[in-house]
């Protein structure tokens, strides 16, 4: 029987002014992850994320580190007008 | 060896096929929406005891037999038998699971910069007016203005990010500064634009810098709030001006006479003193 667990992995490029709040998440949610690349220059990393398919809520997960990289790319690099370029996530969980 | 319910655990009986997983339907249907539950991102493990107890897909010998009671009840009197039969109506899955609720969490800077956008300072009617009257004098210079702005602010924050930035650089961005805050430009929108005072603060603190640093290069951090402010002014600017290279932008919009006439007189003078 197969027991390996499943993953499924995601990496995200994340700034520095909201580096603590992602880790927070995986650290709170104790997702694996690996750190791929630093940006001195841009201030940035390149965060490896391996989201278990069996965990629970591992959607709700995703969707709260995918909500607040949207919002901060969407202050920081785009305009009130640019707002039909995103997604409608109303932020809710999902189960 | 006997063989078990995949659901409840309960042994089959001998009567029962031998491929048969489950004891009964509601077995069936229970692991059914368990395991849909699981796809879906909730373990059967969120099943409480008591919960699987008053499930109503478990359906006791005692509800079989009220129901059976109701039914028959209520063939003689409608009313009694709607409220039997609400006693004993079959529950929805969503009502007798209890899911655990993921509790979203909140950025402390994107919270901060989300209030500075909506709620402190909003410039959005003052550039609406001038996207919708492009021809007025007043929309011309607030574009102009805007596009030198949003690449000062632009580069602000890129530098703010870096380990060390070279003085000389600092140089550059407090001369454009200087150039745009005593643009004639500027000084006919200065009274109504948004940002007027955000770009005389910038000249500033920048004018300061460049001064007293000695060093060949440092760091230019910037503070919390400023950065904020500085964010979400340059979220605004985006709306009405498009993105400029610094080296792309004249700062100034002072006309000079033009270097080589000036370069023609000298040669032109000092050829006749020459003669």
């Amino acid at each position: 029987m197969n027991t390996e667990r499943k993953y499924l992995e995601k990496s995200y490029t994340i700034s520095t002014d909201i580096l603590f709040d992602i880790l927070k998440i995986v650290l709170k949610n104790e997702l694996p992850n690996n750190i791929e690349s630093v940006n001195v220059r841009e201030s940035t990393l390149l965060l490896k994320i391996k989201f278990p398919s069996d965990q629970p809520s591992i959607k709700s997960i995703k969707n709260d580190i995918e909500i607040l990289l949207e919002d901060y790319d969407f202050f920081a690099n785009h305009s009130p007008k640019d707002i039909h370029k995103f997604s409608t996530n109303t932020g809710e969980a999902e189960y | 060896m006997e063989k078990k319910c995949a659901y409840c655990d309960k042994v089959l009986g001998d009567y029962l096929r031998t491929t048969k997983k489950y004891c009964n339907d509601s077995c069936k249907q229970m692991a059914y929406y368990a395991r849909q539950n699981e796809t879906m991102g909730i373990t059967s493990t969120s099943f409480t005891e008591e919960e699987d107890a008053s499930s109503s897909f478990a359906v006791s010998s005692e509800a079989m037999e009220n129901e059976a009671d109701s039914i028959s009840s209520s063939s003689f009197e409608l009313d009694v038998g709607d409220k039997d039969e609400e006693k004993n109506v079959v529950a929805p899955i969503s009502d007798t699971i209890k899911r655990p609720k993921y509790e979203y969490h909140s950025s402390a800077f994107i919270d901060a910069l989300t209030n500075a956008i909506q709620v402190q300072f909003n410039p959005s009617d003052y550039f609406d007016y001038c996207l919708k009257n492009p021809r007025l004098e007043v929309s011309k210079h607030c574009f102009w203005v805007s596009v030198r702005l949003r690449c000062l602010i632009e580069n602000i924050i890129r530098l703010s990010r870096y380990r060390t930035v070279p003085v000389s650089i600092f140089k550059q961005l407090a001369q454009a500064t200087n150039q745009l805050c005593s643009s004639n430009t500027f000084l006919l929108v200065c009274n109504s634009y948004p940002y007027a005072d955000l770009l005389i603060h910038l000249r500033t603190s920048l004018d300061e810098l460049a001064k007293t640093q000695l060093t060949v290069s440092m760091r230019y951090p910037l503070e919390f709030g400023k950065k904020i402010e500085l964010m979400a002014a340059r979220h605004y600017i985006g709306d009405i001006a498009p993105r400029l290279l610094f080296s792309q932008l004249v700062f100034s919009d002072i006309v000079e006479p033009p270097k080589e006439k000036k370069k023609k007189k000298k040669d032109k003078d000092q050829a006749e003193e020459s003669d």
